[in-house]
């Protein structure tokens, strides 16, 4: 028989000649952005899908709910103090049978609601006040535009506990010397000109920027931190701020100098002037200052700087313009504050380097520090040099991993008894968590069906089999203490893990959540 | 399933009674199907890349009634089923099998020796099972389900018959047209044990995943090839 005549094929070309369309849907990847956990829930971000699953762990069954978001969702963060996530998305440009959408920012509750602001430009990084109040859309400077044109100095301010209205959020580009913004730092709420405000520090190259989120409306204060002659970027990277006195120390990665401005208050030229202007005062901090931290009482307020460069700590007096040089046996490039509990004001710093540039750590008594100088440094030698730290004062614990061959092993500092003890480890310290109430530390080493704790309490570890390897650790927040191991896999998986009891018989799986409803999504 | 087809094959045990008292010429026929079945709901784009599928099946017919010379009427036992292989989400590939055994009622006319044209209505089962296979290399299983449901079928068509031979054989063709009617399943999946290198036997407890309905209701064209005798 002709092949073409064969009843198979003339069934065939009759299928071919009544095809229906496929729903396009089922075409779209399910890739999603890292999880987001948020109280007790995990948050799902599928970009291609312009959707968000989450998965309340609240409840004796997990609850899944599929939440609709703006198009090309970009960043998903956890909204810090609340139980939410938030959910950058970049809009569509438009193209041939796709209509322009706009970018958009979305705060996604675990019980499936969300709340949508719309943006102007296709933002591509987000920055939030500790409050969570307070969002700040910039760019990335590093991240792809997207667009044929933007304006990397735009940004927007989200006021994440309002409905959106004409006036929220507040799109404005600032002032810029050539830079562009880098990263943007909220400070807590403090008394400036005598009115309670919260500032965004917008960091450039070798500038920043004060946004007065009190006064939207007001113009920027920008304050350069290098002469106009000088066209280095400086980088500043890290912002302190004294409440009490109406300053902020900022610190830069290229510099040598601390930068401190106290904000005095002044006569505004016109209506949308700031009533404040910064007076910038600059200190040597040694060579290389890598960290820095504020201590004493706000009538005597201090900052102390470490120095990996010039292998010293200096407590920086900024009213009378006094350094107290304190010379380490090891070089430090990290600063942690403790007390006697965790709402004890801080009587000792401890002071350590990372990234393999030590093997010992300082104890510094902040007590009568200037006149004592380095009787009170006292260095604790750990015999291997630190690699990463977990650092947790609230427990008095520090956690140092260090780098060896292919294997790492790990140290706990005890900070009230300095003492330093070992514990082996087939996993680097790498991806570690501490859960909910700070009790334990949890490793998913990559590659592992594992999932290794340390107890704080008597620094017990253990550790959990899973049913396939974990590619990060998350910590929920609700009533019970649990941790979410998450795996790879489309279909949406996570080991959940009692932390009060962290055994396998405490364990269980929770899978294809992402498939949930996908035979309905078509009719969508 | 057991019981349906108890119940399937008493009918046509009944029938097989029924036709010898009416005495009618070379009344069984048993055929193979080839067709296409065109489905109506979008639930089936998650497992193909069209609404169209190829189709086969098994039928045993037994006229068992004449009525004003040339009209027959037959009861059927048809089994026909489909695979659709596809994916979705650019991760997972999928491979979805569905089964319909119907029982069957067609009534016949005689315009020619050769030639009848009919209607056929059948009631039945239908069971669909899936198995969800990540693309991307990992030590995940597969995810697999299954779920019944009723449905029912209306069609019309053409039976060619031709001459006799081995005394009262006949060959016969037909092709015949219709709707399929089926109730929403509600597939779960959940991983699936049998996967090689999947997950532990003693894997921590997880819960089904529910996929949500899936409609295999639509339409059918379908050639057959058999023999009456």
């Amino acid at each position: 028989m002709n092949p073409i005549l064969r009843p198979q094929t003339l069934c065939f070309a009759l299928v071919l000649a009544a095809c229906g369309q496929r729903d396009p849907r089922y075409g779209l990847s399910m890739a999603t952005l890292p999880p987001v956990a948020a109280g007790s829930a995990l948050f799902y971000v599928q970009p291609a899908l312009d959707r968000a699953v989450v998965v309340d762990t609240g409840t004796t069954d997990p609850t899944v709910r599929s939440v609709a978001l703006g198009t090309g969702a970009a960043l998903a963060v956890p909204r810090a103090a609340h139980a939410e996530a938030l959910v950058l998305s970049r809009g569509e440009r438009g193209s041939d049978g796709v209509d322009p959408a706009p970018a958009s920012l979305a705060a996604v509750t675990a019980t499936g609601t969300a709340r949508r602001w719309t943006l102007d430009a296709p933002f591509t990084a987000l920055s939030q006040s500790d409050d969570g109040r307070w969002a700040l859309a910039t760019f990335d400077p590093h991240a792809v535009s997207e667009r044929l044109l933007f304006n990397p100095n735009e940004l927007a301010l989200v006021d994440l506990d309002a409905a959106p209205s004409a006036t929220n959020p507040v799109v404005r580009t600032v002032r810029s010397f050539g830079g562009v913004p880098q990263r943007v730092v909220f400070s807590p709420a403090m008394v400036v000109a005598g009115e309670r405000r919260v500032l965004a520090v917008v960091l450039s190259d070798a500038y920043v920027t004060l946004l007065d989120l009190a006064h939207p409306d007001r113009s920027e204060v920008t304050v350069r931190l290098t002469l106009p002659e000088d066209t280095r970027a400086i980088a500043p990277s890290q912002v302190l701020f004294d409440v009490e006195n109406a300053t902020i120390y900022l610190r830069a990665d290229a510099s040598n100098d601390l930068y401190v401005m106290r904000l005095v208050q002044v006569t505004p030229a016109s209506a949308t002037s700031e009533d404040f202007r910064p007076a910038l005062n600059q200190l040597a901090a040694g060579t290389h200052p890598s960290d820095m931290a504020l201590t004493g009482t706000a009538a005597a307020r201090r900052v102390l700087v470490v120095s990996p460069g010039s292998q010293d700590a200096r407590l920086l007096d900024t009213v009378a313009n006094t350094s107290t040089v304190l010379p380490l046996s090891a070089p430090a490039n990290h600063i942690l504050l403790f007390g006697a509990d965790a709402t004890a004001p801080a009587t000792t710093a401890l002071l350590y380097g990372t990234n393999g540039v030590a093997s010992a750590v300082s104890f510094v008594a902040l007590t009568d520090l200037a006149a004592r100088r380095s009787l009170n440094v006292e260095t604790l030698q750990l015999g291997r040099t630190i690699g990463d730290a977990l650092p947790l004062p609230e427990r008095k614990v520090v956690l140092f991993s260090h780098p060896s061959g292919t294997t790492g092993s790990l140290s706990l500092l005890d900070l009230s008894q300095r003492t330093a003890a070992p514990i082996y480890s087939e996993a680097s310290l790498g991806g570690a968590r501490f859960d909910g109430d700070r009790q334990t530390v949890w490793v998913a080493p990559d590659g592992l069906q594992r999932l290794g704790y340390i107890d704080l309490d008597g620094f017990r570890p253990g550790e959990v089999r899973l049913d396939a390897a974990a590619t990060d650790v998350v910590a929920l927040g609700g009533a019970a203490r649990r941790v979410a191991a998450l795996h790879a896999g489309a279909e949406g998986w996570f080991t959940l893990i009692d932390g009060a009891q962290p055994t396998r018989a405490h364990a269980r799986s929770v899978r294809g959540f992402l498939l949930e409803g996908l035979l309905d999504e078509g009719a969508q | 399933m057991n019981t349906f087809v108890a119940v399937c094959a008493g009918v046509l045990l009944g029938a097989g009674t029924a036709g010898a008292q009416a005495r009618i010429d070379a009344p069984w026929r048993v055929g193979i199907s080839l067709g296409a079945r065109f489905h109506a709901d979008s639930s089936v784009d998650a497992f193909a890349s069209g609404r169209s599928q190829f189709a086969s099946g098994l039928s045993l017919s037994r006229d068992v009634a004449t009525f004003r010379e040339r009209g027959t009427v037959a009861v059927d036992l048809d089994w026909s089923m489909e695979t659709l292989d596809g994916g979705f989400g650019q991760a997972f590939h999928t491979r979805l099998s569905a089964h319909a055994l119907t029982a069957g009622l067609s009534v016949r006319w005689h315009v020619a020796r050769w030639f009848e044209p009919y209607a056929r209505a059948s009631v039945g089962a239908g069971y669909s099972d899936l198995a969800l296979t990540p693309q991307a290399s990992s030590n995940a299983s597969a995810l697999a389900g299954d779920a019944w449901t009723l449905l029912g079928t209306a069609g019309a068509g053409v039976q060619l018959t031709t001459g006799t031979f081995l005394r009262r054989a006949r060959f016969v063709f037909a092709v015949e047209a219709g709707g399929v009617f089926a109730m929403s399943q509600t597939m779960r999946v959940a991983p699936d044990a049998a996967h090689p290198g999947s997950t532990p036997a003693d894997a921590l407890p997880v819960g089904a995943t529910t996929l949500g309905g899936l409609n295999l209701g639509g339409g059918y064209f379908k050639m057959l090839v058999g023999l009456r005798f």
